[in-house]
């Protein structure tokens, strides 16, 4: 509709003084933070958090924030994704739950394409597998490699016209993984030991801090997280993937406005 | 091992059910599912009753506060939950039994809808600042697509608009949440409170202003609120009354909950947060005057009705809090049973313009009927709830000798009394057109029973406010009293 319209309708004056004054908040909002951040407070939360690590036996303390400590916080993000893909799947795809519809056969994926996926695919599994398992002892966790799954099986749908995630079957893991997450919760509340939404119920000895199984709950509900985040990323990239191709009524809509 | 009810059941509950959403669609269970969690909700809710009127119940999350995430189920927050509950069935019966929009009664639309509330009740629970953004966020996203859900092309334009305008809100309160963490090194709303004074000045200001910012565009206060109407025009009925409903109160609260806790001395903010209040009221009620859609005349009306509950919470006295707490429940039922009415007014005529809705009580009387009782209630006339809220918030002002409030709210009712009564008109006139009457079926009494049970609690309301004012009278002073929350959570005096 704008196409036709002559430049000078296209820009109007208080959109451009719009972005500027955004542009003029968003400048005052960094120098704040810069002058305030560098002195932060030493006797903060996240201080405190880091003296009192050692009780999870998590070798990682960023995981012991994200999963035990604030794990609420960080089941509320896992909600959030999940309802940004049903979001998506909702206005790309003809919902989630509907049968996969066939992408452009005739478009060939290019030769370099195909081969580096075909090396790639087997070592970026590897290494999202491995950044979700290791969460409470190196760098990354649940939604790191969850997200690298997700991209290894992306690369696949680009360099193979005919693989095709079928939308039931991540539903299904996503629904495993997402009430498994908030039956461990339930299951810390219900155990006399911890009585608490997301305590850490299994025994967490801190000798064995530093080893692959330690730290209780957490590395498991990394694992929970890690399934959810990678089959959510892999239901949206699928449902884009689908829309792209036979535009169905809602995306030739949104086309339209 | 013992089963404990806690608050976090609340927010858990509905989780598990979102999350496990292929097991219901498999056994064709998702909108048995959704009605009776919300009832579950709602009945577990009143089972809290009677423990809450002792002491306001904490739970703590793994931690202990103020390091940890923990949930604050007082009485106020007891009351909304509840009320979030009530309306979430009535809403999900209602499309339940309806038996157009079978968009609405899909997977994606049972997921939504259920987060939506849950993330309602966790916003009014949480006692942890980033938890409380987490569930903006829960809210935020589910109405997002919630609006666009129908698919055509207003649907569509409407969650565009509602992501865009509420992304920037919610970018709003993140930047305040950073500040506060900077500047405190805390994240619990009760240590946030007893550090808060101790910034400078021109911080707590610039806090001050974007938390407004943030929260008045999420609040549909005035002039944050220019979004509003189009995206209450453009999404299903069915869903507006459960913004107008649901969402709307829970980000009212958590404004005046934050005001009321941050700042040691209310009184700072009052003129500013009633003036706003009074503006939004009657700007939004002069502009519903001017309104031929019945769905963009509800938004200004419920716009309005924003107004008059800030204009009374802003003003910080128990006595104005209660009534206030008490028109937001009425408000919630009225609306809701409003829009409901729009959405079976809808299956019928293709426009809800004045002018096509000529004669609508001829062949739809039940839904005229009831739009007359709720337009009857908004304005607040006697036997209805409405009359008792209203009558208690001016009797707070006047009480304290403060009439230019008492003025305002007068005059507001007035004018909705002018567009109330000139839909009701529209609808009990001879029909214009004898051709559009043709396809119009009976009305099936089915469809209208929680319209009908609505109907009943404004009435019995209206006749028996007792059975609500010791509860709202505790709510008010949970919702005001700074120094007990503090106590509670951080077993300090202030």
């Amino acid at each position: 509709m704008s196409r036709r319209l002559p430049l000078r309708k296209r820009f109007r004056v208080h959109t451009l003084l719009l972005i500027a004054l955004c542009g003029w908040l968003l400048m005052l909002h960094l120098t704040l933070l810069l002058n305030h951040g560098l002195d932060a407070p030493s006797n903060g939360v996240g201080d405190l958090y880091l003296a009192r690590n050692s009780e999870t036996a998590s070798a990682n303390v960023v995981t012991t924030v994200v999963v035990s400590y604030r794990g609420f916080d960080t089941l509320g993000e896992v909600t959030v994704l999940f309802l940004a893909a049903t979001g998506v799947g909702l206005l790309f795809a003809g919902g989630l739950g509907a049968t996969p519809a066939f992408r452009d056969r005739h478009n060939h994926p290019n030769e370099v394409m195909v081969t580096g996926t075909r090396l790639l695919f087997p070592a970026l599994l590897l290494l999202g597998v491995y950044i979700v398992l290791h969460g409470h002892l190196s760098p990354g966790g649940g939604f790191q490699g969850g997200v690298i799954v997700a991209t290894a099986f992306f690369l696949r749908m680009i360099a193979d016209p005919n693989f095709n995630l079928d939308h039931a079957q991540l539903g299904w893991v996503e629904s495993f993984a997402g009430s498994g997450f908030v039956l461990f919760g339930m299951l810390g509340l219900v155990f006399v030991t911890t009585a608490s939404f997301l305590g850490n119920f299994l025994p967490h000895p801190v000798a064995a801090m530093g080893q692959l199984v330690s730290a209780g709950v957490i590395p498991l509900i990394y694992l929970l997280v890690g399934i959810k985040v990678g089959a959510e990323i892999g239901a949206i990239f699928q449902d884009m993937l689908e829309a792209d191709h036979d535009a169905p009524l809602p995306a030739r809509a949104a086309e339209e406005l | 091992m013992t089963l404990h009810f806690t608050p976090v059941w609340f927010i858990a509950v509905p989780l598990l059910l979102a999350f496990l959403a292929p097991l219901w669609v498999r056994w064709r269970l998702l909108m048995p599912v959704l009605f009776s969690a919300q009832v579950a909700l709602f009945a577990l809710a009143l089972s809290w009753i009677p423990a809450v009127r002792i002491a306001p119940i904490l739970e703590t999350i793994v931690i202990a506060p103020p390091l940890g995430i923990h949930l604050h189920l007082d009485a106020i927050a007891l009351l909304l939950v509840a009320l979030f509950s009530f309306a979430g069935a009535i809403i999900t019966a209602f499309i339940w039994l309806d038996n157009g929009a079978a968009h609405l009664r899909e997977r994606p639309a049972f997921i939504l809808i259920l987060l939506l509330i849950a993330g309602s009740n966790g916003m009014v629970l949480t006692g942890d600042i980033f938890n409380l953004y987490v569930f903006i966020e829960i809210v935020g996203v589910s109405a997002y697509a919630l609006a666009a859900i129908r698919r055509d092309k207003t649907a569509l334009e409407a969650g565009l608009k509602y992501l865009i305008v509420g992304s920037v809100a919610a970018i709003f309160i993140l930047f305040a949440i950073v500040l506060l963490y900077l500047q405190t090194g805390q994240l619990n709303i009760a240590a946030l409170a007893q550090a808060f004074s101790n910034m400078p000045a021109q911080m707590q200001l610039l806090i001050g202003l974007l938390m407004l910012i943030g929260l008045g565009i999420k609040a549909e206060l005035f002039p944050f609120n220019f979004w509003v109407p189009d995206i209450y025009r453009g999404s299903d009925p069915e869903i507006t009354a459960l913004y107008s409903g649901v969402l709307v109160k829970a980000f009212l609260f958590v404004l005046f909950h934050l005001t009321f806790i941050l700042l040691a001395d209310p009184t700072v903010a009052r003129n500013w947060l009633m003036a706003l209040g009074a503006i939004t009221m009657i700007v939004a009620e002069l502009v519903a005057l001017r309104q031929n859609d019945l769905r963009r005349m509800l938004a200004y009306s419920s716009l309005g009705q924003v107004g008059l509950i800030t204009l009374a919470l802003a003003f910080a006295s128990e006595a104005t809090t209660a009534g206030a707490l008490f028109h937001m429940i009425n408000h919630t039922f009225i609306k809701v049973l409003l829009f409901l009415l729009a959405a079976l007014m809808l299956r019928q005529y293709a426009s809800l313009k004045l002018t096509d809705v000529h004669g609508l009580s001829r062949t739809m009387p039940l839904a005229a009927g009831l739009f007359v009782l709720g337009a009857l209630a908004v304005l607040g006339l006697p036997p209805l709830s409405g009359f008792i809220s209203k009558l208690w918030i001016l009797k707070g002002f006047s009480d304290v000798q403060t009439f230019w409030p008492v003025a305002l709210i007068l005059t507001a009712a007035l004018i909705e009394a002018g567009y109330y009564f000139r839909w009701i008109r529209a609808f009990y006139a001879a029909p214009t057109d004898a051709a559009s009457m043709a396809k119009m079926e009976g009305e099936k009494v089915l469809n209208y029973a929680p319209l009908l049970v609505i109907a009943g609690v404004l009435i019995v309301l209206g006749v028996a406010p007792f059975l609500l004012e010791d509860w709202l009278q505790q709510a008010a002073q949970a919702l005001l009293g700074r120094e007990a929350l503090l106590n509670a959570v951080l077993g300090v005096q202030p």
